[in-house]
Order: C-alpha cells, then sequence, then structure tokens
C-alpha cells in the first residue's frame, strides 16, 4: 500500500499536457489553494472559508454544464486537493461518488498507517473535501478521528488510481500508436479534415439554405462564399431570374459538379415567351394544366444558357421539365466531336412531359428513349413522369413488342448502370417487364424501383422464366429495392425467391402495395423472409383495408421477433371525422385461404382498447362492411406495445414503427 | 472478443471491443499498420477526444457495430435529411457544444455513419430557416452594416423570388 503512495505522489511532479479541461480546473484549484496559504492551519478551519470554497466549487460546476458536460462533479475536488500540493495534473473522470466511497470502506486498514502520517495529510483532506456536505459535517463535528479515517481513505484511494494512471501516463508518450499518430498527423491535414466536416454539413443543404447562412454575417458569408460549396447547387426553393448570371457568376465560376433542378421555382409573374407556343392538342379554352406548362416551357426555354458549362457536370436532376430541353442536350452533344456528358453519373427526371402532346396521355418510352442515350454513361438513370409511359402509342401487337425491344437495345448501352429508376410504366404485361429487364446488367445493380408492378402475377400461362421477380433474383447486390403498385397473391410465388436471394438489401419499399385475401401463406413466407433479411429501413405505402390488415399482422410480427434495429415506416391512407381524427380502416377478416383469425383480431387488439380520456373515439367497427376503422395513434400504440419488451437496455438495437397519414 | 484500451484527451481509460474500435477508419488503418498483438495493454491515445465525447462516440459505435458497412458510392445516394434513425436522434438530442465536438471526433476519428448522422442533424437545424432564424438558432450576431447588406441583397438578385 504504502508503495503504491509513493508511487502516486511521484507521479504528481510530471507535468502533463495541458488540456482546455485542465486550464479550467487549474483556475478553479489555484484560487483555492491561496485560501489555504492564508490560513494553513486546518484545525481553525473556518466554515466561512469552507463556503466559500463551495462557492468556487459551484461556479465550476456551473462553467462544466455549460459546455454541456456533466457528471464531472468529483473532479473539482480531485484538483483542490492537487493545486494545494502545487501539483497540476489531469485526473481520470470517471470516478463516481459510488466508486469513491467502496474505496473507503474496502482500504479500511490503511487509516491506522495513515493517521500518523500528521498535518500533511490532514490538510490534503480538507482541501478534499469541499462540498456543502463537508461543510454541514465540519460545523456540526470536531474533527474525529472517524472522519478523518473517511477522509484519509478517500485521498488514499485516489493516490492509488493516479498511480495506475501514472503507468498509463508515462507509456502513453512512447507508446507505438501515440508515436504512430503523431507521425501521421499533420497540421495542414487538421485544418483539412475540420473544414471537410464543414463542407460535409453544406453536402446535406439546398442552395437556398447556404444563401441564407451567407446573410447571418460577415464570418458566415466569408465560410459560405468558399468554392466546394457551390460546387453543388440544388434550386430547391429558389427562382432563377438571371440565367446569365448563374451561368457565368456561379457555375462558370466554381468547378459545378452537381445541378438539382428538382423544386426549383417557377415565377409566376414570368413574361410569356414571345417564341411561338408549340401546337396544343387542346384548342378549346386554355385550362390550368396549359397554362402551368407555357410557363414551364418558357422558364425551361433558358436553359440553353448553361449549356457551354455542362461538361464538368456529374450529377444532373430535373424535377417537373419538358421534353424539349433533353432533345436540346442531346443536340448539344451531337454537335460536338466529342459527348459532353461522357463524365456524368447520374441523369434523374422526376417529372417528364411532352409540351406537344395531350397532358392526358401518357409518354411513349420509344419516343423518349432514344435521346436518352447521349446519357449511357451514367451510374445512375432515373425516368419519371407523372402522365406516366407506355412503350408505343399503337397497341398492335408485333409494333408493340418491336417498341420494347429498341427500347431495350438502347437500355444495353447504359454499361455503368448501378441504380436504375423506373416506376410510371403503365399497363405493360409481366412478359414485357422482363424484357425490358433483360436490358440491364442486373448483376451489377444496387439500387432499384420499378413500377408498375401490378401485372406481375396475373398473367394466365407464363412460366416462371417469364415473370420479373424471377429474373430480378439474379441481382444479388440490391440494396435499395422500391416496387410500385405491386399485387400480391397466390401466385406470387417468384417474390420468394426474389426476397430469399436479396442478401444485401437495406431499404425496402413497397409503395401503393396491395395484398389479396387469397395469398395467405405466401404473405406468412415473405414476412418470415423479410424477418432474416439485413434490412434497416422498410416502407410500406397503402390504401385498401384487406393490405392494411395484413400488413398490421406482418408488421406486429416483426417487431416482437427482429434482432436488428429497423425502421418501419407505413403511410396509409386515412378517413378523418369531424374532428379531426384520423382513422385507419382495417378489414376485420382474416386471409380466407389461411386460418380465419377475425375473431382473434378483433379479441386480441381491437376489443381491450380502453380510452384513458373516455371522450376520444379509438375505433369504430363497421359490421356491413367487415371493417373496423382504428384511430391512427391507437394503432401505433397497437404495433408499438411490444417493442420495449424485447429490448433489454437503451443501447439495444430496436424496431421503430411510423405510421404516417397520407 | 479482444479488447483494446483507448485513452482520451483528458487521460481516461476506456475499454472496448476491437470491433468496436475498428469501426473509425483512423484506428482501423492505425491498428492494420501496426499490427495487434494479443492484449499488449497499452492504450492508443485518442488526443483530440476528450472522455465525455469519446464515452458518447463509443455509445454510439457499440449501438451500430451490427450495422451493415456504408457504401461509398456516395453520389448515388440522394442526399436525403429525414432518414436519421429514431435512436440516433434521440442519442443526438445534446446542446450544440456538445453535438460540435462529437462531429469533429467523428471527423477525426473518420467514423463515417456518426459523421453523417451528426452532419444531418446540423443542417436539420439550418434548414429552411430565413436568415434572422438561423442567427437565433445558432447565435450568430449580425455585423453587416447597412451596405454591406444591400450588396447581398443584389448579389441574390438572380435567384430571389420577385
Amino acid at each position: 500500500m504504502n508503495e503504491s503512495i509513493g508511487n502516486g505522489r511521484a507521479s504528481f511532479s510530471m507535468v502533463p499536457p495541458l488540456s482546455k479541461n485542465s486550464l479550467n480546473e487549474g483556475y478553479v484549484g489555484v484560487s483555492m489553494s491561496k485560501q489555504l496559504t492564508k490560513n494553513p492551519n486546518v484545525g481553525t478551519f473556518t466554515p466561512n472559508k469552507v463556503q466559500q470554497n463551495s462557492f468556487r466549487y459551484m461556479n465550476y460546476q456551473n462553467t462544466k454544464n455549460s459546455f454541456g458536460v456533466s457528471g464531472e462533479h468529483n473532479n473539482g475536488r480531485h484538483t483542490s486537493f492537487h493545486e494545494k500540493n502545487n501539483f497540476q495534473h489531469n485526473f481520470p473522470r470517471k470516478q463516481t461518488p459510488g466508486s469513491l466511497l467502496k474505496n473507503v470502506t474496502s482500504s479500511s486498514k490503511m487509516l491506522i498507517n495513515q493517521e500518523t502520517n500528521g498535518d500533511q495529510s490532514i490538510r490534503n483532506q480538507s482541501f478534499y473535501d469541499t462540498g456543502a456536505n463537508a461543510y454541514r459535517q465540519l460545523n456540526s463535528t470536531p474533527y474525529s478521528t472517524k472522519l478523518l479515517e473517511e477522509k484519509l481513505n478517500a485521498i488514499m484511494a485516489m493516490t492509488e488510481n493516479t498511480s495506475n494512471l501514472k503507468k498509463a501516463t508515462t507509456s502513453v508518450g512512447s507508446n507505438k500508436y501515440a508515436k504512430y499518430l503523431t507521425k501521421n498527423t499533420s497540421i495542414l491535414n487538421s485544418f483539412g479534415n475540420n473544414l471537410s466536416s464543414l463542407t460535409k454539413i453544406f453536402d446535406y443543404l439546398d442552395t437556398r439554405d447556404i444563401i441564407c447562412l451567407k446573410q447571418t454575417s460577415r464570418f458566415w458569408y466569408k465560410i459560405s462564399s468558399i468554392a466546394p460549396i457551390w460546387s453543388k447547387l440544388r434550386f430547391r426553393g429558389l427562382s432563377i431570374n438571371d440565367w446569365q448570371h448563374l451561368s457565368n457568376k456561379i457555375i462558370g465560376s466554381n468547378l459545378v459538379t452537381l445541378l438539382d433542378f428538382d423544386g426549383v421555382r417557377v415565377s409566376s409573374t414570368l413574361p410569356m415567351s414571345n417564341e411561338t407556343s408549340p401546337p396544343s392538342s387542346v384548342s378549346n379554352g386554355i385550362s390550368k394544366v396549359t397554362m402551368r406548362r407555357k410557363k414551364i416551357c418558357a422558364f425551361w426555354r433558358n436553359f440553353s444558357v448553361l449549356h457551354h458549362h455542362l461538361n464538368s457536370i456529374q450529377v444532373l436532376k430535373f424535377g417537373t421539365v419538358p421534353l424539349f430541353v433533353i432533345q436540346e442536350l442531346v443536340k448539344l452533344s451531337e454537335s460536338q466531336s466529342s459527348n459532353p456528358f461522357s463524365s456524368m453519373k447520374t441523369f434523374s427526371i422526376s417529372n417528364l412531359f411532352d409540351h406537344t402532346k395531350n397532358p392526358d396521355l401518357p409518354l411513349c418510352l420509344a419516343d423518349v428513349f432514344p435521346s436518352m442515350i447521349t446519357f449511357n454513361s451514367v451510374e445512375s438513370l432515373r425516368l419519371e413522369s407523372k402522365n406516366g409511359f407506355v412503350f408505343g402509342e399503337s397497341e398492335a401487337e408485333g409494333n408493340r413488342e418491336e417498341l420494347i425491344q429498341s427500347v431495350v437495345n438502347i437500355l444495353k448501352q447504359f454499361k455503368n448502370l448501378i441504380s436504375f429508376s423506373i416506376t410510371s410504366i403503365r399497363g405493360s404485361t409481366s412478359t414485357e417487364f422482363t424484357k425490358l429487364l433483360d436490358g440491364i446488367d442486373l448483376e451489377k445493380i444496387k439500387f432499384l424501383e420499378l413500377g408498375s408492378c401490378s401485372n406481375w402475377f396475373n398473367g394466365n400461362n407464363e412460366s416462371k422464366n417469364e415473370n420479373p421477380a424471377t429474373l430480378l433474383s439474379k441481382c444479388p447486390n440490391v440494396r435499395i429495392l422500391k416496387l410500385v403498385d405491386l399485387e400480391i397473391n397466390m401466385k406470387s410465388w417468384p417474390l420468394v425467391e426474389l426476397f430469399e436471394s436479396m442478401i444485401v438489401v437495406e431499404r425496402l419499399t413497397f409503395e401503393n402495395i396491395r395484398i389479396y385475401d387469397t395469398a395467405y401463406s405466401m404473405w406468412f413466407s415473405l414476412t418470415a423472409i423479410f424477418r432474416s433479411l439485413p434490412l434497416m429501413d422498410l416502407r410500406f405505402v397503402t390504401s385498401d383495408a384487406f393490405t392494411n390488415r395484413a400488413i398490421f399482422e406482418a408488421i406486429r410480427s416483426l417487431v416482437s421477433t427482429q434482432k436488428r434495429s429497423l425502421q418501419i415506416n407505413w403511410l396509409v391512407t386515412v378517413n378523418v371525422d369531424d374532428a379531426g381524427h384520423c382513422f385507419v380502416s382495417l378489414s376485420s377478416l382474416g386471409f380466407s385461404s389461411g386460418p380465419n383469425s377475425s375473431i382473434d383480431f378483433m379479441k386480441c387488439y381491437i376489443a381491450n382498447l380502453r380510452s384513458e380520456t373516455s371522450d376520444e373515439p379509438l375505433y369504430q367497427v363497421v359490421e356491413a362492411e367487415n371493417l373496423v376503422m382504428v384511430e391512427i395513434s391507437t394503432l401505433a400504440d397497437l404495433l408499438n406495445r411490444d417493442i420495449n419488451l424485447n429490448s433489454f437496455s437503451r443501447n439495444e438495437p430496436k424496431v421503430t414503427v411510423k405510421i404516417i397519414p397520407q | 472478443m479482444p479488447i483494446i484500451k483507448l485513452l482520451s484527451s483528458d487521460e481516461e481509460p476506456f475499454e472496448v471491443d476491437v470491433d468496436i474500435a475498428r469501426m473509425s477508419i483512423t484506428l482501423r488503418t492505425m491498428l492494420d499498420d501496426l499490427g495487434i498483438e494479443e492484449d499488449d495493454g497499452e492504450p492508443i491515445p485518442v488526443q483530440n477526444v476528450n472522455s465525455s465525447i469519446l464515452r458518447k462516440v463509443i455509445q454510439w459505435c457499440t449501438y451500430h457495430k451490427n450495422d451493415p458497412p456504408t457504401p461509398d458510392d456516395d453520389e448515388q445516394r440522394e442526399k436525403r435529411t429525414d432518414d436519421i434513425p429514431s435512436w440516433d436522434a434521440d442519442f443526438l438530442k445534446v446542446d450544440q457544444g456538445t453535438l460540435f465536438e462529437i462531429i469533429l471526433a467523428a471527423n477525426y476519428l473518420d467514423i463515417k455513419g456518426l459523421l453523417d448522422v451528426t452532419c444531418k442533424t446540423v443542417a436539420n437545424m439550418i434548414r429552411g430557416k430565413t436568415p434572422e432564424e438561423i442567427r437565433k438558432t445558432f447565435n450568430i450576431k449580425n455585423d453587416f452594416t447597412p451596405q454591406e447588406e444591400e450588396q447581398i441583397r443584389r448579389e441574390n438578385e438572380w435567384c430571389e423570388e420577385k
């Protein structure tokens, strides 16, 4: 014991590197030691002094708290003790009052030896304990041996700790890790690292937000003006009044690599373009849609101003955009000796429209796709239209096949594709879908969004090989999968194979999914497979009552067995009553082919529902339609009910379920 | 599982699973370069991170140790900020000073997932606000002169809603 004390003391004379915390503590400590020099006699320690000490101690705590560091209670004490001895040392911080106490009781032997150590120890002790409790103790009882014992032991415990620390500290300086880190740290890199975390934040901001930040103060004006921040332009929420300025002053001078026009504001007072407006098939009275389209077209006529800056662009994204913008890009690339878009990685359109066509009609993929070939270097292709896509206008069988083939041939030239998104295809059969997917190198694909999948399982005589789901089970690298309008029925077995093959999928979205009451075993198997997938995010978008019921049961089963942390989002169509309560309709009937569990369902989940405030309606049963309408937060409670039972501690990964009304 | 000792800047030792320490690319590279010897007891000094932040970082890494590795093909992913898992959102309900220190620590230790989620959190604090609201949130003092404000206004005319 004595030896360890000796070691501990010796370590105090070592001057460790100063950190900002030690400075802080140093301040508190120094002021205390001053007091001590004024009054070295411990026996006459006056309450007044102690009070002052504890006041400072409180101050210290406040300072700490304002930096958000809590639980440093003991640290102030340690420091005061050391400062008294004119030692500067950083102490281990994780010293809870509990552990101190334990040390005190366990080493009660020690105190007898120490008692004789005299004056010095007593002084140490009195400065060790400067809290309000000590003040009370000092006031009420004269220094008893017992108290002394306790204090001494506390000090012993701490010196022991210090000696352990000393071993660590002395070795750290010469330790291989420290050497390695010193060797591999450079001041410029450190600055660079901090700057890179700053630009990382800007990566998540739209240009509008950066402009706002720029207006807050001089400092932020300067910071937000640096080039890397302006290399990615996202125009959401901004309008573009001066395309020349954008072209020359912003894109031209900042090495822009990303242009995202999704959500750009088409200014409402935009002067009508004086170009002859394209022939519109709607002649009798200009509809709102046509007016809007005209405005959008007039806006996009300016896009050609940016053309000569586009060859450094790696990511080009459009929201609502007329087809002519894309066609102009194609012309641009044809007019140049080398393709200006050969370094493009991402090309995305969320709503393509053709202003020359009737706004109610879908677009023909066979018309659109030839333009796309300009962007065949991309890794990520997204093509959507609110009008929807069909393969071609002609519905003649032979012709249709030809059109599909032409699309597939173009798609085959996208050799780098790892992300493909097309969910607006309408009315294609599962055979046609299979053909389309044949144009993609499925083994490379990591992100896939497809739709409409409604016809995948309602063909009559289609062989298994011709199903898109079967084909998709050949893409083992898919991490994000979204299937739109998927219908699950008793013929959906290829889906089981598909999801069994998805060994790395993290995010799964079923938009507008529909589950039929014949699909009991199918849905049961699928749910079991979902459980084994490395999913982090599972999303359902539903509207009909039976599907809701099936999803409810699937989520319940996932929640109670899931081992990994998983976020489930369920976007559901709701009925809103007069008082503003949202109700989700669920079928009270179970699957027709499975065990009829409607009674259990009502008994297990619904019948026991009691409102705490009594006047809030939790559910309504509509017998005639075999429906039960459950209030949305009640439904969320039902789903979340067992989650906490499953997780053992706060640190345990857990499932979270969110129901979002749509 | 082998244990490794980390030493925070204020010299508090932390014992963590090697697998958790290896979630930091900085530490992983170091361990790989030096080769891990069985329990030589030498602590790794994490120079730039104090104990209260290191404790948070270790807590985050422990919770996320089984996450699939984050892919590095960043451009493919949409820069979404609405996908912060709820555990992380709770975990990051700390004051701005702490959040800032966690970002610096995640950056220094090169823990991509933690850096992403903290940066998203800060971005969400900025997103959609007016300059005045941003000043309020982050306690920024407006030190522009009226002339400068006018100049900035003109600079932004190209994109302001008319």
